[in-house]
Formats: structure tokens, sequence, C-alpha cells
């Protein structure tokens, strides 16, 4: 479901591409898991997501890494080839400073752009549609 | 006419588990691997599969069937094909 800035237009025709969002897509990765249940299914999960965003269409504009989610941006994470290939396709990827610094990550973020909480929400609030993980 | 050639190699697995467990092993064995997911075309399921090169493909399956990783198939992905063959 759509939120409260969300603004969408409609194309003609049914199914999934019926509607046009008529603002950036940005997709917040707040954890290193998706879902909650299991730990070790939810990375695999997330791993899989991510590397199905790098083959399907439309491409999200931007990625929002904050909390444990800035961990599949450091140089060990089994992610970071598909978050590499993603911000070689376009996509924006930004990272939670405050985060990486939590973690002792600040010297490891091996993609994107570190940064703030001012450009993550002014991010957030400019989109057209917002997917939090 | 020229002989196919291929890239890697998917082994679909039955469950998460089985490709997380894989995945463990085969980079244990110095194997280079990706836990991706399984190509729409090889899986009606929200399934996840390894990838290995295509050079590393008998000794990957040797490991695998080691560690008791349940293989459901096996799907070539040729040179030219696109990174998974989806």
């Amino acid at each position: 479901m759509l939120g409260q800035n969300a603004a969408v237009g409609t194309q003609e025709g049914p199914g999934p591409d019926s509607t046009v969002v008529a603002g950036p897509i940005v997709i917040g990765v707040s954890a290193d898991t998706m879902g909650r249940g299991d730990d070790d299914l939810g990375q695999v999960l997330l791993r899989n997501y991510l590397h199905t965003l790098t083959e399907v269409v439309p491409k999200p504009d931007t990625l929002v890494f904050f909390n444990s989610g800035v961990k599949l941006a450091a140089w060990e994470s089994p992610a970071l080839d598909d978050i590499q290939t993603l911000a070689g396709q376009g996509v924006q990827i930004l990272l939670c400073g405050t985060c990486l610094s939590h973690f002792d990550l600040k010297e490891q973020a091996a993609v994107g752009e570190i940064s703030n909480m001012y450009a993550i929400s002014e991010t957030l609030l400019r989109a057209g549609k917002v997917i939090n993980l | 006419m020229s002989a196919t050639t291929y890239r890697h190699r998917l082994y679909l697995v039955l469950s998460a588990s089985h490709a997380i467990k894989g995945e463990s092993a085969l980079l244990r064995a110095g194997i280079p691997c990706a836990l991706i997911p399984a190509p729409r075309a090889a899986s009606s399921q929200c399934g996840v599969c390894l990838q290995v090169g295509f050079e590393t493909r008998e000794e990957a399956g040797d490991v695998l069937q080691k560690a008791g990783v349940q293989v459901a198939g096996t799907v070539d992905i040729p040179a030219d094909s696109g990174r998974a063959g989806i």
C-alpha cells in the first residue's frame, strides 16, 4: 500500500504495470535480513531480493541502507556484488553514516555514499513510492 | 556449427537451508559460488540455487553430495546468456 506522500497515475490496461509512480522509487533496507522469524533464512531472502533487483524492471531510484542494513555494503558482505551492480545500473546507494559508525564499518563501506539523516529524510519525503524492507 | 559453451552451472536445491549448507561447504572447499534466486524457468517456487563456475561443476557436485545437500536439479548457463539465464 502506498503512503500519504505517494503520487501515482494510471495507464490503460490491467496488471502490475498499470500503475506508474510519479516520483522516485526508494527502497529502505533497515536490516541485514528480510522479514522476521529466522535470521538465516532472512539473510538468504534479502540477498536474493537484491540480486533479483539487478535483473528486473522497473529499477528503484535509490536504496537507503540503515541500522544493520549497512552491513550489506561492507567489503565482506555476500550481497556486495549485487549492490555494486545496482550502483552501476544507476541506482543511488545511500548509507547511514551513524549506522556505519555504530557497527564500526565506516572504513569498510565498499559502495554508495555515506549519508546523514537530513539527506535520507529528504530522499524519503521526495519519493513517489517508498518500500520498506 | 559450433558447440555451446557454458559459463555457470546452477544447482537447484530443495530449500534455503540446503542452500546455506551448500554455500558453506563449497566455500570451505575453496570453490567460488553464489547463492542466487532460482531462474523462473527452472522453478515455479520462490526457490534458491547455488551458482558455480562451469569449470568447477564436477568438483562442486561432489562437495554438495558429501555435505548432504539435496540437489533437485541442475541448469547449465550458456556463456552468451544473461547473468543467471532468467
